[in-house]
């Protein structure tokens, strides 16, 4: 019995009892919700558009990250490496999809899948390599973006919120948004669609 | 005969002729030293039994493969080589013996990608929503709705094909290719599987592609009766062979198509 209400009354006791921690709890989980959102942004921006389940992708993002911490500790102005970031980024996507993924087209998705787990490792071994295995810190303040946080009386307590995490929530569902519209209402979009889902009838469309 | 029809297209001409293609996998020949041609505004059945190369010679067509020997002359242009981009350029369109839908997406959506080449502005705009691109937009999606009416199947557009029963996926699969505005329309085995009535359904959308938009069509198709109805001039293919050409009545007596159907008493 008493395990019966720990698993389910306690819990509501709790939030009834502190609701400033409630909804610092909740900001929290919201925020952290959004930047998974994000990196599944990335999943699915290629599931979409080629129909393969890139497990590559969370290490991809952790190597772009590197990549700009690298540059920026070497002296290359933050928003120079930034865009130099985004530029390394778009030739290794190009080179993965032209040494590991094209000589697999039409192949099972289940080898594609393994192949991009194979990547993953590579990605892993090659940032240890370049940048070292030690722990870096993001130069977002050099990016001009918002540091600090408010504070906001609430329920005869207080809740944090972290500038940097409003930012990150509203960059996230701004690109959320446009990825959503892009998909569902440009050719280019469409045309993505049609070759995830049928091959040979996108070429046959000309596509 | 039915005399073909069509507004503007001068009958008679030739659209696309095949020149001695053959083309082989491994030591199979799919097809053999086939030559014949399809006429401007008509409707040209390709049949024959099974494994007689009839895909194959869609697939040659629209640029799927590329055959081994021969030449095929497109709108006056002979290509030795061609990829099913260029085919879908020069107006080529076609369906699929076992439908080849985007599954994922609305019979809309699958309409809509057949007018992918027809689009021209970029992404930004589009993304955008404004200008040119919005017009553009509009006028396609325009166009699209002509052909939604035309196959009846305003009901459905917003339902995603895979959920589509097979006959109106089919008609889906149509209206991509018609969304093209080709030339040339092929269509492998348009009425497989279907009931009479589809059939009845399918066979008036090909006769009224072909009266209304004037669209050359080369069909491949099982049903003798559909086949005899339909179509101006037939193909016969057998183990890759063409072994006649000729109008439907002509096919009817040919003592070779009856024995390559009924196999030849020994």
């Amino acid at each position: 019995m008493h395990l019966l209400y720990m698993i389910f009354i306690d819990h509501f006791v709790q939030m009834g009892s502190a609701p400033d921690l409630l909804v610092q709890t909740l900001w929290e989980g919201l925020v952290a919700g959004v930047l998974y959102a994000l990196i599944a942004l990335g999943f699915v921006l290629i599931f979409k558009a080629s129909g393969v389940f890139n497990f590559a992708q969370g290490i991809m993002v952790v190597f772009s990250a590197l990549t700009l911490v690298g540059l920026y500790a070497h002296g290359v102005p933050a928003f120079l490496a930034l865009a130099i970031t985004i530029g390394v980024m778009f030739l290794l996507a190009l080179a993965i999809e032209r040494f590991v993924l094209r000589p697999l087209v039409n192949q099972p998705d289940i080898i594609l899948f393994m192949a991009t787990f194979g990547l993953t490792y590579i990605l892993i071994g090659a940032g240890e390599l370049i940048f070292g295995g030690d722990p870096k810190v993001m130069i977002a303040d050099q990016l001009l973006l918002p540091s600090g946080s408010y504070t906001i009386k609430m329920f005869g307590g207080f809740v944090q919120m972290q500038k940097i995490d409003i930012a990150a929530a509203v960059i996230a569902s701004l690109m959320v948004a446009s990825l959503a519209v892009f998909f569902q209402k440009t050719r280019i979009g469409r045309a993505l669609r049609a070759v995830a889902d049928s091959h040979r009838a996108a070429l046959s469309v000309g596509i | 005969m039915r005399a073909p029809s069509g507004p503007e297209v001068a009958v008679g001409d030739v659209l696309l002729s095949v020149e001695n293609v053959s083309l082989s996998f491994g030591g199979v020949n799919a097809v053999s030293d086939v030559s014949f041609d399809i006429r401007k505004g008509e409707i040209r059945a390709i049949i024959g039994p099974n494994g007689a190369g009839k895909t194959s010679m869609l697939n040659i067509i629209n640029g799927f493969y590329q055959p081994q020997q021969g030449r095929i002359t497109f709108k006056g242009e002979t290509r030795a080589k061609m990829r099913p981009h260029d085919a879908a350029y020069g107006g080529i369109a076609r369906t699929f013996q076992n439908v080849a839908l985007f599954r994922g997406m609305t019979a809309l959506d699958n309409i809509m990608a057949g007018r992918s080449l027809k689009m021209h502005r970029n992404f930004f705009w589009q993304l955008l929503r404004v200008g040119p691109a919005m017009t553009e937009e509009v006028e396609h999606r325009r166009r699209v709705e002509e052909i939604i009416d035309f196959l009846k199947i305003q009901e459905i557009r917003r339902t995603p094909v895979g959920r589509l029963p097979y006959g109106l996926q089919k008609r889906v699969e149509l209206g991509r290719a018609l969304a093209m505005e080709p030339d040339l329309l092929l269509l492998d085995e348009p009425m497989a599987g279907m009931n009479l009535e589809e059939k009845e359904d399918m066979s008036r959308f090909v006769l009224d592609v072909n009266d209304h938009y004037g669209t050359t069509i080369a069909l491949i198709e099982h049903d003798m009766g559909v086949v005899m109805d339909l179509s101006d001039r037939v193909v016969v293919l057998d183990h890759g062979l063409k072994i006649a050409d000729g109008t439907p009545d002509d096919i009817k007596g040919n003592q070779g198509v009856i024995d390559a159907y009924l196999g030849v008493a020994h």
